[in-house]
């Protein structure tokens, strides 16, 4: 699904944006766009801070002998700088690329987890924050609505061609937050378990059957392995988190899935923005 | 030589019956999406790696936090920062070694790591020196000038290995297009990579020349037939994703 599918309408204006005077700027100067998306990346890195430091607060970890208040307070405004700074440079980025963007699954799963992102970091996590964890009732809708939101696009992402490996990054998110936070039982079994899946992966997908031999089987033993991997560190990391023997103390349940969950939609933003490029052929 | 290391690098290991086409480094540059993989979670560690050390940085230069002691952020921030940098550190290795000649000669990465290496010598001297005097600045809101100027140095020289970094996709700085410019000719040691490619045409020819005249004494001779299968098809080259095109 991308947004050539669902507004048609708009290809004459897609269009006159590529042939618009931005591109000739761009196609002149060789250098520019790469220059642009440096400071995308730069962005990306400071927004990474932010969110990382103040939702894993949320989550009962890092930075505990401060108040979520306190941090939300200091962070804020570089998250607005940072956020600022990506929309602006991906505008001007998208613009000269905008046809291909038109018909790319990866930029429509992007803007969607994106606007679920933008919900939670601004509308949800702020307050939240500020209101030392308790949740209120339009923050706890505006939550509901970002996940609805972001499921969609995960499925979207996990079930299209070109990206779907780019969904590798979030489980992997997942596994890192719940191995570096997670109780010593949890590590070991889930190292254990990780262990032994890397090896059968390998050993399924380049020894026994191989991608130049049986290509159709492999890509179906890749997506299904991953499929399982991704629900067993689900489970493990909903357990650690959210589970009956998590600290309420630190950091309510709720509010720790908040934190949570806001980690993983800006992940996906950012994976679902690597593959735009990565994913190949238009779907 | 550098250069011979790692031209054998990209050649010789995983390599069957001497076809540099399928050496690991070409298996891996081929790979259906391990090659995209590795590169897009080279990325996106940047979020926790540069992220973190943002904040660590801007602590240390008196911009956020200024009521939360350095200690707390350096035992709780820190440890993050270390895990990335190990992720980037494998993921950039493994990359390096999928093209090793790619990056060795490209004035960029070369930019990239002299700025990696100079973030890193920041790092100890920062240790070495500044750290020592911990509890005399740790709750100051503004620390002492010479921990800011480690912080500022931080931030420069990690925020230029990000832009270098970036830069490394860009075409129009290969050794072929940089005759032009004698100084990141020199810089990024483009007579070695130069000659080679000069080489490999120049043998080409001649195997074309000696296989033309193997045809012609076939013609006149049937019994001169070549000792030598007739050389191969050079291998065709692996769908490489384009690493500059992404959003």
């Amino acid at each position: 699904m991308d947004f050539l599918d669902l507004f048609p309408g708009l290809q004459p204006w897609v269009k006159s944006l590529s042939e618009g005077g931005l591109i000739t700027l761009f196609q002149q100067a060789e250098w520019l766009f790469p220059v642009v998306e440096s400071f995308h990346l730069l962005a990306l890195a400071t927004l990474g801070g932010c969110v990382l430091v103040l939702n894993l607060r949320l989550m009962g970890v890092g930075m505990t002998s401060e108040s979520p208040a306190l941090i939300e307070k200091n962070l804020r405004p570089f998250l607005w700088v940072a956020i600022v700074v990506l929309i602006v440079s991906g505008l001007l980025m998208g613009t000269v690329v905008a046809q291909r963007l038109y018909s790319r699954p990866a930029f429509f799963i992007k803007m969607l987890s994106l606007a679920a992102a933008l919900f939670l970091s601004l509308g949800v996590v702020g307050s939240v924050a500020r209101n030392g964890g308790l949740i209120t009732q339009r923050a706890k809708i505006m939550a509901g609505v970002a996940l609805a939101i972001w499921l969609f696009a995960i499925s979207i992402f996990a079930t299209t061609y070109g990206p779907a490996p780019g969904t590798q990054h979030i489980v992997y998110a997942a596994w890192l937050i719940t191995m570096a936070f997670g109780s010593k039982s949890t590590r070991i079994i889930l190292g254990a378990i990780s262990a032994v899946w890397i090896v059968a992966h390998f050993l399924a997908t380049f020894i026994i059957w191989n991608p130049s031999d049986d290509y159709d089987l492999v890509m179906e033993i890749d997506r299904w392995s991953l499929r399982c991997f991704a629900l067993t560190v689900t489970g493990f990391m909903l357990w650690e988190f959210a589970g009956p023997k998590s600290d309420q103390s630190v950091s309510p349940k709720l509010t720790r899935l908040i934190g949570l969950l806001t980690i993983l939609v800006w992940v996906t933003v950012a994976a679902s923005g690597r593959w735009i490029g990565l994913g190949g052929g238009d779907g | 030589m550098l250069h011979d290391l790692f031209n054998w690098f990209q050649t010789v290991p995983g390599a069957t019956d001497g076809d540099p086409g399928t050496s690991w480094a070409a298996q891996l540059v081929g790979s259906l999406h391990l090659w995209a993989v590795l590169e897009a979670t080279h990325v996106l560690t940047l979020m926790l790696f540069a992220g973190t050390i943002i904040v660590v940085d801007l602590r240390m230069l008196g911009v956020i936090f200024r009521t939360v002691p350095y200690s707390t952020l350096n035992n709780k921030i820190l440890p993050l920062t270390v895990a990335g940098f190990g992720l980037l550190i494998l993921t950039g290795t493994i990359l390096f070694f999928a093209e090793p000649l790619k990056y060795y000669h490209s004035v960029w990465f070369r930019l990239k790591m002299i700025f990696l290496l100079l973030a890193a010598a920041n790092i100890f001297w920062f240790h070495q020196r500044t750290h020592k005097t911990i509890a005399e600045w740790d709750a100051q809101e503004s620390p002492p000038t010479g921990v800011r100027v480690a912080a500022a140095l931080s931030l420069a020289s990690w925020g230029l290995v990000i832009i270098f970094g970036r830069m490394i996709a860009l075409s129009s700085f290969n050794c072929e297009n940089l005759k032009a410019n004698p100084v990141a000719y020199a810089f990024a040691e483009c007579e070695s990579q130069m000659r080679e490619a000069i080489e490999a045409e120049e043998a080409y020819e001649e195997e074309e020349a000696a296989e033309g005249e193997a045809v012609e004494g076939e013609a006149t001779d049937d019994s001169a037939a070549p000792e030598d299968p007739p050389p191969e098809e050079p291998a065709e080259s692996a769908p490489t994703p384009a690493p500059g095109d992404g959003g």
